[in-house]
């Protein structure tokens, strides 16, 4: 008698499908089939219990500097420039992505704008702040990007270029974070640039850092961070 | 190498693990980024919390920065050694602790540190999720996302393909491949083996 088919062996480890009679009866006498089916159940239990673990805090950046001062490591190898840049964990990102979220929902951002290619901005623009923007590891090697936040007319533009980062399967996104707990969703980007207008309400010596990370098309948290930088 | 926006590079084929072994500039610290929350909830499941928590995370990093030679990839990952280290780290600490408890020591001991709970997870246990939720993340984004979709949102895989609209017969196989790697990841990878 054959072995049960592994797709539906997994499926009943998942408990998404019962055991036909067959394969029940098939059960009771193949060690072989058992077994798989009990490593697959507890790899199912695990998968489950993962949801627990995906939220984990980063220790204290403390610790970072101690372990930085037994290494001979540069206390900071953070991208961000300026003093004593904080770095955060999964926790903060999606909270603080979820923060701008329910921002966006008062009307005070605007999420998931999506950006055209770089307008032929206003050449004499003042350019009140910019920012070079390092590849983070998630970045591929090379990668790296500028931000300039440029006073056009009433507004200001955040006019950001990248190269080294390949066409995306999803996108990009451009972000504003004020290093603690708010991030704030500019705008997609698809190519190498963007121009896009920050909102009036947002003061960007709040939010100084520039953050573009990957998403998945339709993923409303903050995605993968692979540049950042700080304005000045 | 492939590499997709919202897809953390595979551990398998990025080269952080090459780069630490190595020694290179900024590999340790990009080492503790992506496993620094990993190794500090290994130590706080085996020592509950107490300042000796920070001191198991510094350790193990230190420690295997220093052993990193002796690592060896073909025995499992760059985080199931890192979480080893840690496990052993932090025992060291429990004994230290005891040893402070032998002095007649305990007021103090209980002033400075709470065991871990008696009904909480093992350590063991949460060193087996963290190897199965890092393979996870590096599983490709189609067959992780119906695995979060059957491990999270419970749906089955028929809820999935109706949701996605994707066809039954690929969500699946998506299903079976994912599930396959998990559990290859996790014979090498987990506490027990």
């Amino acid at each position: 008698m054959p072995h049960i088919d592994p797709e539906q062996l997994t499926l009943v480890a998942l408990g998404a499908s019962t055991t036909s009679p067959p394969d029940a009866e098939h059960l009771d006498d193949c060690r072989i089939c058992a077994a798989e089916l009990r490593a697959l159940r507890e790899v199912s239990e695990l998968g489950r219990e993962t949801r627990e673990e995906t939220a984990l805090p980063m220790p204290s950046e403390q610790v970072w500097q101690r372990i930085a001062a037994a290494t001979g490591q540069p206390a900071s190898t953070n991208v961000l420039s300026g003093p004593a840049p904080r770095r955060y964990g999964m926790r903060s990102l999606v909270a603080a992505a979820a923060a701008a979220a329910v921002m966006g929902a008062g009307g005070a951002v605007v999420v998931d704008r999506v950006v055209g290619p770089p307008s032929a901005a206003n050449p004499a623009a003042e350019v009140v702040a910019e920012a070079r923007l390092s590849a983070l590891p998630t970045a591929p090697t090379g990668a790296a990007g500028t931000a300039q936040v440029v006073r056009d007319g009433e507004h200001q533009v955040l006019r950001l270029r990248m190269s080294g980062l390949p066409a995306p399967a999803g996108l990009y996104q451009i972000w504003l974070y004020d290093g603690d707990a708010t991030m704030i969703p500019l705008g997609v980007l698809t190519g190498e640039g963007a121009d896009v207008t920050i909102p009036d309400t947002i003061d960007i010596s709040t939010f100084p850092i520039v953050d573009v990370s990957a998403q998945k098309v339709g993923q409303q948290e903050h995605g993968i961070s692979v540049l950042q930088g700080n304005l000045s | 190498m492939t590499w997709a926006p919202g897809d953390r590079v595979a551990a398998a084929e990025d080269d952080l693990t090459p780069r630490f072994v190595a020694g290179e500039d900024g590999a340790l610290r990009a080492v503790y980024d992506r496993y620094a929350p990993a190794v500090l909830r290994v130590a706080r499941a085996t020592l509950g919390s107490g300042p000796d928590v920070d001191d198991v995370v510094q350790d193990a990093f230190v420690s295997a920065w220093q052993s990193r030679h002796t690592f060896n990839p073909d025995k499992g990952s760059l985080l199931a050694w890192l979480l080893t280290i840690t496990k052993h780290r932090a025992i060291d600490s429990v004994r230290a602790r005891m040893r402070q408890d032998e002095l007649g020591r305990r007021a103090q001991r209980a002033a400075v540190a709470k065991p871990p709970d008696s009904q909480a997870v093992p350590p063991e246990r949460i060193v087996d999720r963290l190897v199965v939720l890092d393979e996870l993340a590096d599983l490709p984004a189609d067959q992780r996302r119906v695995l979060q979709l059957a491990f999270y949102d419970d749906l089955t895989h028929r809820q999935i393909s109706s949701v996605t609209g994707l066809p039954l017969g690929t969500i699946k196989s998506q299903i079976r491949r994912g599930m396959a790697k998990l559990r290859e990841r996790w014979e090498v990878d987990g506490a027990a083996h």
